[in-house]
């Protein structure tokens, strides 16, 4: 398939097109798609930050709840009792009553608090036993006997309060309730804060402790988005809270389920702290899990616990950012077809606009090859504009090149029928020699040959008569007297008049083959004494005729000497010939200077010749006008011969009875006499 | 007795010596006068010139050769045949060429025959006798009248 010039623009626009807006758009989606993880990851982190904020906020209110118990007027009355006895002698209460003032303040705030699961006050002085007691137990609130109170004394939580100053708060590990060293079904998480009490003197009474159901407490970690869990690790790693419930608390069952195992290499990245910001925020992503994770650290500074953390995370599943990377190359690819077939549109049209003078230069190309003269329109002053003037100049190059040459053909031609007529006129001397031949050179042959048949019959005619001479009568001697007299000599008259017009005719075509064949001297000549020669030779017939000669200045020529004497010899003998007798001849000579030509006229007052008779005059062994003087009509021929020979032309004007003038020219070539034409006469 | 006289216009003495010689040898008794050129023929023919005194009645039979200076036989033979009077006048051409172009020439213009003088001198005689006895054949119905 031949493709148009706009097709080609346009395929290779394409191509351009294509592979740049390609390369710019996968650019873009390559940084966008790291860009959008980040983003994804920067939100994720966001939200873990929130969820942080939100469980401190929950933990500085339990931290307030423990502290108001802890300083009610029940807690200090109880205090007091026990110190008294039995009996608050300041504000004149029993033990009893206190007891059951603090029962329904700590039921109240169980009530209030949903994720609270037991409120107690401990006492020490009687090992440890708990004094309150408030639970919840299957949703409902209740306030524990006196007589199902426990020892408590030898707990964890209450030996690490005890210990604590004034203000001290105390915040255990999160580990699984247990009844009476057993694990409570079903398994709830439990968070203890307690705070000490001390009594009048400064010593310590016992410890107020909240129990706090941590899967409740912890509930909004539940409630991620799709795509994103939370979960928080406890300073060893282990989970607390995560989806999987397998996994969280796994040490109570004796396992190990610790977060940096499912995400590796994150312990190290967990305990690089992000000193610029002062938090432990941290992210990473894991292609091949799918997953992006991002920490944090929940510190328990503002309670006077500084090493004490919380390890909070969120981790989103990759396909998420994936998703909006995907929508977004979608977005680019679509974006990058319409623009390429925009671009390719508007390059084919473009193309078109631009290629448009180039195809109709093409097609004036066409028509000038195919042999037209087209003018070439220019458009425009740009490459294709100076193209169409190039082309233009070549049309008209072309143009004036084909007239030379037409002109060079003319005058070739003119040239060729100029020689033609040369070859014409060299044809009709050698035509008019065979004619001669035929003719004029058998007609004297005619006579001889008649004459001699004659003079044989005649001599019979003796011989017989003489053969009778015994007796020769009158008759007989005047028949031999006429013989003898007139038939004889009559015939022998004319072969010897005809024999002589041969020998002459013979001779003049012998002069004139050498006269051909003679070679030329070329020379500078005067023509003036050429000419004085030439009047000299004939002067005794000049006299005769009563003749009168004018002879011009002329010029000094270049010629052959020979040549231009038997030239002048002729036309003057001619012109002295033919002037009739009784007339007083006049004949003038004279010369004109033509361009690069020097003419020559020989004018005489002689009988002239007829118009019709002029072209024949040059004519070999042709008379014209009256037979009245000797001549064997060959002069005109021989001199028009020798005007040839020097490149000259000769020609004649005349009045029948008023006279003749004969004009030659020969070629002017005085200045440069040193470098005659004819190669041939200068090696002479 | 009203004789047919004979013209011989030739240029060359020698050939019209010949002719008329031979016509006499061949018995030819007519009259013959020559020309040496087609102009005098013709003024003779038509009473002009030198011949403005000749009468005759156009009892004629000319022989004429083709090629003469100042008017040659073609010449003659045009004015002869244009003339009403002239025009029935017998023409023999003499001729030394076989040219066939003149040869054409001369018939289409309306001579009666063309001779061509032989070299030979017993053809030029015979040929010669020929047009003596042409002549004699002519001269029967003139006779008559």
């Amino acid at each position: 398939m031949k493709l148009t010039l706009p097709i080609k623009f346009g395929i290779v626009s394409l191509i351009i097109t294509l592979t740049g807006v390609l390369g710019l758009a996968f650019f873009t989606f390559q940084s966008s798609d790291e860009l959008l993880q980040e983003q994804s990851l920067s939100r994720l982190a966001d939200d873990v930050s929130r969820e942080k904020e939100v469980l401190k906020n929950k933990l500085r209110i339990l931290v307030e709840d423990v502290r108001f118990l802890s300083g009610s007027a029940a807690t200090k009355g109880i205090v007091r009792s026990v110190r008294g006895g039995g009996f608050d002698v300041d504000e004149n209460m029993t033990l009893n009553l206190w007891r059951s003032r603090l029962e329904t303040l700590l039921a109240t705030v169980l009530a209030q608090r949903t994720s609270y699961s037991q409120i107690r006050f401990i006492g020490k002085h009687d090992r440890g036993r708990e004094i309150v007691r408030v639970e919840r137990y299957e949703n409902k609130i209740e306030t524990v006997t006196k007589d199902a109170l426990q020892e408590k004394g030898n707990r964890d939580y209450f030996k690490e309060t005890i210990l604590l100053k004034p203000k001290g708060i105390y915040f255990s590990d999160i580990t699984l309730n247990r009844e009476k060293g057993k694990i409570a079904y079903p398994p709830e998480p439990v968070l203890r804060v307690g705070v000490p009490i001390y009594d009048a003197t400064k010593t310590v009474f016992g410890i107020v402790v909240i129990n706090v159901n941590f899967d409740l407490f912890a509930s909004s970690l539940y409630d991620a988005p799709k795509h994103i869990f939370y979960f928080m690790a406890n300073q060893r790693g282990d989970y607390l809270i995560h989806p999987e419930r397998d996994k969280r608390l796994a040490f109570e069952r004796n396992k190990q389920i610790r977060y940096f195992d499912d995400f590796p290499d994150l312990n190290a990245l967990a305990k690089k702290p992000d000193t610029a910001k002062g938090r432990y925020l941290n992210s990473k992503i894991y292609p091949d899990l799918d997953a992006g994770i991002v920490l944090d650290r929940l510190y328990f500074d503002e309670w006077g616990i500084p090493d004490r953390f919380f390890v909070m995370g969120a981790s989103a599943r990759l396909t998420v950012f994936q998703k909006q990377s995907r929508i977004l190359r979608n977005k680019i690819i679509g974006l990058v077809g319409v623009t390429a077939l925009i671009m390719t549109l508007f390059t084919v049209l473009f193309a078109r606009h631009i290629t448009r003078p180039i195809r109709q230069l093409t097609n004036i190309a066409d028509r000038i090859a195919g042999g037209e003269y087209v003018d070439v329109p220019v458009h425009s002053g740009d490459e294709i504009g100076q193209l169409s003037t190039s082309l233009g100049t070549m049309v008209s190059n072309l143009q004036s090149s084909r007239d030379d040459l037409l002109r060079l053909t003319g005058s070739l031609e003119d040239k060729v029928k100029e020689q033609t007529g040369e070859l014409l006129e060299a044809n009709k001397e050698i035509r008019d020699f065979a004619y001669i031949v035929s003719h004029d050179i058998r007609s004297p042959l005619v006579s001889i040959q008649g004459f001699a048949g004659v003079i044989r019959e005649d001599m019979e005619s003796l011989r017989s008569v003489v053969k009778k001479a015994h007796d020769i009568d009158d008759n007989d001697v005047s028949k031999i007297n006429e013989i003898l007299d007139e038939s004889a000599p009559e015939a022998i008259g004319f072969i010897e008049s005809s024999a002589g017009k041969i020998e002459r005719l013979i001779s003049a075509i012998l002069e004139l083959s050498r006269m051909g064949r003679r070679e030329f001297k070329f020379g500078v000549i005067d023509a003036r004494k050429t000419v004085l020669g030439c009047v000299d030779a004939i002067a005794t017939m000049i006299d005769k005729n009563e003749t009168e000669i004018l002879i011009s200045d002329l010029p000094l020529v270049y010629a052959d000497a020979l040549a231009l004497e038997q030239i002048f010899g002729n036309l003057i003998d001619n012109a002295v010939k033919f002037i009739p007798s009784g007339r007083k001849g006049e004949i003038e000579i004279w010369a004109e200077g033509e361009e690069n030509t020097t003419v020559f006229h020989v004018k005489d007052n002689g009988s002239g010749i007829a118009s019709g008779d002029i072209p024949v005059i040059f004519d070999l062994f042709k008379r014209v006008g009256e037979q009245d003087t000797e001549g064997e009509g060959m002069g005109l021929s021989y001199v028009q011969a020798l005007v040839r020979r020097l490149d000259g032309r000769i020609w004649c004007e005349s009045e029948l009875g008023k006279g003749t003038t004969f004009s030659f020219s020969i070629p002017d070539r005085i200045a440069h006499a040193g470098e005659p034409k004819h190669k041939k006469e200068s090696n002479t | 007795m009203n004789a047919v006289t004979i013209l011989i216009v030739e240029d060359e003495p020698a050939h019209a010596a010949l002719i008329e010689r031979n016509l006499k040898r061949s018995g030819v008794v007519n009259d013959i006068v020559k020309f040496e050129n087609g102009k005098l023929a013709t003024d003779y023919i038509f009473s002009k010139g030198d011949y403005t005194d000749i009468t005759h009645d156009y009892s004629l039979l000319i022989l004429l050769d083709i090629n003469m200076p100042v008017k040659g036989g073609v010449d003659v033979l045009e004015e002869l045949k244009r003339n009403d009077k002239t025009k029935e006048i017998p023409v023999i051409m003499l001729t030394t060429t076989d040219d066939q172009t003149e040869i054409d020439t001369c018939y289409e213009l309306g001579c009666n025959a063309y001779v061509v003088k032989p070299v030979e001198h017993a053809k030029f005689s015979e040929a010669i006798k020929n047009i003596g006895l042409f002549v004699n054949i002519l001269a029967v119905p003139t006779n008559g009248v």
